[in-house]
């Protein structure tokens, strides 16, 4: 049997079946693209600086090839909405939100992480979440709440939970492009 | 002869063979051939020819094939090396190595840049970022004044065009991505590292080859 193993010819075909433990589990953290957000949270942490527009052009769902690999649309696994809340404010409420859903919360380089403990210590990670504000003008900030891994359906709740609480109310957001200036 | 038909590995049209593109591209031959897989699916979601369609890749990214987007447009053209139209295995796997998280800088500045080059003039107009922020935000349902549109774009125009001849060419766009970092965010997919655990299809590949033997 190992005989077989060593020959090239077996070696060229077999790829090792890899038992994945739990499926969720395997999450792809974003963890190259926090050492980037440093630099830039640094920046507008003493000026109250408008968003930068190729910023915020990166941001299009269009310029996210994630869709490729992704099984579920962009719309399950992010979300954004528009806030008059300050980062600061916001970051204090969406952790008492969450923290009242029964999540736990990590804080790391200006981005706050959210994770579910399930009861059940088989499989800890029930939902994998973060959330990054945006500031476009000095008194319009812009939440995304981003999916790492986990149930959709709880994901949703807490993503309605958040654009209900922190969220400019529909009926607003016409009346003020005029105050946007 | 026998009772079972013999099935020849047809490869799709402009296949080149994966040990040649893991040479030249941050991908390992076992992740070009995982990338294979994704082709195949992304090329025939549509139109069953092999290759990737604009439709299709609009389908890929949007679950839509009709959605029109500005931005998808571009990546399109961008994945399009040869510009017939199509999207051919070998050009798939070339552009998607730029987002390997191990692929050169210069590559992601460099690629970033052609893609905002919207008319492809060598230059990033002013007319073209406010094109873009514009369609960002429509895409976005997000309603901004038309003042603070002008507003954002001066400001960023202008932090970026230091020559200020009124246009930002490809040294300047280097020099100002290596002020910001994030904006080459989007230029980076972490899926991309461990792609392999992505498509365990290929695992199911190789068994049904075994069975031809």
């Amino acid at each position: 049997m190992a005989g077989i193993k060593e020959d090239q010819w077996f070696k060229r075909r077999y790829t090792p079946v890899n038992p994945v433990e739990d499926k969720e589990a395997t999450c792809i953290d974003d963890e190259s693209l926090t050492i980037h957000e440093s630099a830039s949270s640094e920046k507008d942490a003493d000026s109250s600086t408008l968003i930068n527009a190729f910023e915020l052009i990166g941001m299009s769902s269009s310029l996210d090839l994630s869709g490729f690999f992704e099984k579920e649309d962009v719309s399950e696994r992010r979300m954004r909405f528009t806030s008059h809340h300050s980062p600061k404010e916001l970051m204090e409420r969406i952790e008492d939100i969450v923290t009242q859903m029964g999540f736990v919360v990590q804080k790391r380089n200006g981005k706050l992480k959210v994770v579910e403990l399930h009861k059940d210590r088989n499989s800890p990670v029930n939902l994998s979440v973060a959330a990054e504000v945006f500031e476009i003008s000095p008194s319009l900030y812009l939440v995304e709440v981003r999916k790492s891994c986990g149930d959709a359906k709880l994901y949703r709740q807490l993503c309605e939970k958040l654009s209900h609480d922190l969220g400019v109310p529909r009926s607003q957001k016409l009346l003020n492009t005029e105050f946007l200036v | 002869m026998g009772c079972f038909s013999s099935k020849t590995t047809k490869y799709t049209p402009g296949y080149e063979e994966p040990t040649v593109l893991a040479s030249e591209t941050s991908f390992t031959v076992s992740e070009v051939e995982a990338l294979y897989e994704l082709f195949k699916k992304l090329s025939s979601s549509i139109i069953d020819d092999g290759l990737i369609h604009k439709e299709e890749l609009q389908f890929a990214l949007f679950r839509n094939r009709n959605t029109k987007n500005l931005f998808a447009d571009r990546i399109f053209d961008l994945f399009d090396v040869k510009r017939n139209g199509v999207i051919e295995f070998g050009e798939f796997v070339r552009s998607l190595s730029i987002f390997h998280p191990d692929a050169p800088l210069s590559d992601k500045i460099d690629f970033a840049f052609r893609l905002y080059d919207l008319r492809q003039t060598g230059y990033i107009e002013r007319e073209e970022l406010k094109e873009m922020v514009v369609a960002l935000l429509h895409e976005s349902d997000l309603i901004l004044s038309e003042d603070y549109i002008e507003l954002i774009v001066d400001k960023t125009y202008t932090d970026a065009d230091t020559k200020g001849d009124g246009r930002i060419d490809q040294e300047e766009w280097k020099e100002f991505v290596w002020k910001n970092p994030s904006l080459i965010k989007n230029m980076t997919l972490p899926y991309l590292k461990d792609i392999t655990l992505a498509f365990p299809s290929f695992v199911l590949k190789s068994e049904v080859e075994d069975s031809e033997m």
